[in-house]
């Protein structure tokens, strides 16, 4: 293809991108084409190699940004829209949409580009609740972190801290040479509540995830340093997909890419080890898992309590302790138990709500 | 003629010991031409830091470097004003007439390191490592250096860049970073190298090193980070091995001494017991 065909696609390629998730403008398209028109390509491969720098911000979008630029520039014959396709098929569905599970809708060099889907057999949905009140979900939220953030019992702090801040006084004292000296205090920093959510989403939690993924999503809409990280065999940090993510859109990530089994002692230890960093006495560590553990117990007795001496407050979500008759029996939860602030049963907007009605009035 | 501008300049990192693949080397003729600054991510103890130094180095050009940490602000990472000195020159000027605003001069102020990368000609090569570890308000005051490079200080007005420098951002993903300061930036992604180029990297930092050595090494390597490891070895844990061994190679390599230098590469007790419950066997295949 020669430099100036591509020049011509260019503007729709970024528009192609920006349907895939990429949060690409109209600088992004200005680099790409000045690095086509600044030199010779001898082939696209060498094109999709500098505009994958240009383009990719993130590790998702690097990993598939080569799939995205072959399904634009590299598909043979004529691109398929429906409409089309349905006219291929005799039209038989004219004006009628076509079945998902058709095989015939899914091209092949797309299949990569989809996010899960409940017809591809992967155990749990990682799409956001469509049907949550997020209006009534945001007004409550907000009243467990106010309560969070300063519990009953602990008496706010003043803005302006112990320590003198010396740099300030001084320089207020040249400002204002001859005047009474204003001795200017360290201001404290604002406790800014910070939230990590460690989602379970392993086969148990099924009816629960969407839930969860909603009110997380919500979260990190009202302005506070949010991170999700998902467990099942592995952990991932989804922070960034959910961002990006919309109740009733597509699913954050395949669910299969984690595995199938749960190994909550292996999700603490790579917490501790990987994003240590998010973990300080101003974070709220939730956990949301029924707590059946397929993985090392020691992991769990290891790194859970290191969490309890450094985080402000421990919550474990259950959605079983909604359950009658339930008792704790896994040994993960009984190992993690006695070092958290909270068991709380949480599974939907009602418990949602309960439980913050019982933070308050506590 | 792009090819050869790639080519060259991996034979550039390759004179300063910097073994760069073409992906790397495009990410690096970008950031220079397009003059935006370049994001790295990638694992532990893949190169980025290093890319930094090498390129750098290979071009001539002083390293101007902010390691990042939490609780870093403007007055570590900018600028400050010399209060002491602010101080004594008002005290020698108390029987004179004294103006407020002499004391707020370029005399007065403590250049740090992104205003001195600003103010520095030729223009350096500016590393901002691991910079996910700073909070997300210096990302804020990051944006006006990355966007416009350039500084705005109350007392002096907006200070421009005598010329732009070469800014390269490392991150090791322990937060992630504001879509902000992604947008400003060119992205690579630097992954754990090929066999080839992790045999090239072993025998560019250990000459000595048998090349049957170094496969056993990068095969031993690339067989744990298959293992799920809570710290999997990057490239610098891989070097030190190959170092380790080198020293070790002249009687025969027992299972007792690999047991010895695993420091090297496992760098917790539970990644331990995930080798010794997997088997050195498993691991160096004789």
């Amino acid at each position: 293809m020669a430099a100036s065909s591509v020049m011509q696609r260019a503007t729709g390629f970024t528009q192609f991108l920006r349907i895939h998730g990429f949060s690409c403008g109209v600088s992004e398209t200005r680099m790409a084409l000045s690095v086509v028109a600044g030199g010779r390509f001898s082939d696209l491969e060498a094109i999709a190699m500098r505009w994958r720098i240009i383009y990719a911000k993130t590790p998702q979008q690097w990993a598939h940004f080569g799939t995205l630029f072959a399904a634009y520039f590299k598909v043979e014959g004529p691109r398929f829209r429906q409409t089309e396709r349905l006219d291929l098929e005799g039209g038989e569905g004219r004006g009628h949409r076509v079945s998902a599970k058709n095989p015939l809708m899914v091209q092949p060099s797309a299949r990569p580009l989809l996010a899960y889907s409940p017809d591809a057999g992967s155990p749990v949905s990682l799409a956001l609740a469509p049907d949550l009140d997020y209006g009534s979900l945001k007004q409550w939220s907000r009243r467990a972190f106010r309560r969070w953030s300063h519990p009953r019992g602990i008496r706010r702090m003043p803005s302006s801290g112990r320590h003198m801040d010396w740099p300030k006084t001084i320089s207020s004292g040249i400002r204002h040479a001859g005047e009474v000296v204003d001795w200017q205090r360290v201001r404290r920093r604002p406790q800014k509540l910070r939230i990590v959510l460690l989602l379970d989403v392993s086969g148990s939690m099924r009816p629960h995830v969407p839930f969860f993924l909603g009110l997380a999503w919500l979260w990190t809409r009202m302005g506070l340093r949010f991170s999700l990280f998902l467990s099942s065999s592995d952990v991932a940090d989804a922070t960034t997909a959910l961002k990006r993510g919309r109740p009733g859109g597509k699913p954050l990530m395949e669910s299969r890419a984690l595995g199938g089994g749960t190994r909550l002692g292996h999700a603490f230890a790579w917490l501790w080890n990987q994003r240590r960093v998010a973990f300080d006495h101003r974070t709220i560590f939730l956990v949301a898992s029924d707590g059946f553990d397929q993985g090392d117990l020691r992991l769990v007795m290891d790194y859970f309590p290191r969490f309890a001496q450094v985080v402000g407050r421990i919550v474990w979500m259950n959605p079983l302790l909604l359950e009658t008759d339930y008792v704790p029996k896994a040994q993960a939860l009984l190992a993690a138990l006695p070092y958290c602030t909270e068991h709380v049963g949480v599974r939907d907007q009602v418990s949602w709500v309960s439980y913050v009605k019982t933070l308050i009035m506590a | 003629m792009a090819e050869s501008l790639i080519d060259e300049w991996i034979a550039r990192l390759d004179q300063v010991g910097y073994v760069a693949d073409t992906q790397v080397a495009a990410a690096l003729h970008l950031a220079v031409s397009l003059d935006r600054p370049l994001l790295v991510e990638g694992p532990a103890g893949v190169g980025k830091t290093l890319l930094a130094q090498s390129l750098a180095t290979s071009c001539g050009r002083p390293l101007v470097r902010l390691q990042c940490y939490e609780g870093l602000d403007s007055t570590k990472a900018l600028y400050d004003w010399n209060y002491p000195k602010q101080l004594l020159a008002a005290r020698a000027a108390a029987h004179t007439e004294f103006d407020t605003h002499s004391v707020y001069t370029w005399e007065f102020l403590l250049e740090r390191p992104l205003l001195q990368a600003l103010r520095m000609d030729p223009a350096p090569v500016l590393l901002i490592d691991e910079v996910e570890r700073a909070d997300e308000e210096f990302e804020a005051m990051l944006l006006e250096i990355l966007g416009e490079f350039q500084v705005s200080i109350p007392e002096l007005g907006t200070v421009e860049a005598l010329a732009h420098p070469w800014v390269i951002l490392t991150s090791n993903r322990s937060r992630d970073l504001s879509d902000a300061l992604r947008r400003r930036c060119l992205y690579l992604w630097l992954d754990y190298p090929s066999v080839d180029r992790e045999m090239a990297i072993l025998q560019r930092a250990v000459p000595d090193l048998e090349s049957s050595l170094a496969q056993q090494i990068v095969a031993a390597i690339r067989e744990l980070r298959g293992w799920n490891l809570l710290k999997p070895p990057g490239v610098s844990e891989s070097i030190d091995w190959a170092r380790t061994l080198s020293q070790l190679a002249a009687g025969p390599l027992t299972d007792e001494t690999l047991n010895w230098t695993l420091g090297c590469v496992v760098k917790t007790r539970e990644d331990l017991s995930t080798v010794e419950r997997n088997g050195l066997a498993l691991l160096w295949r004789r």
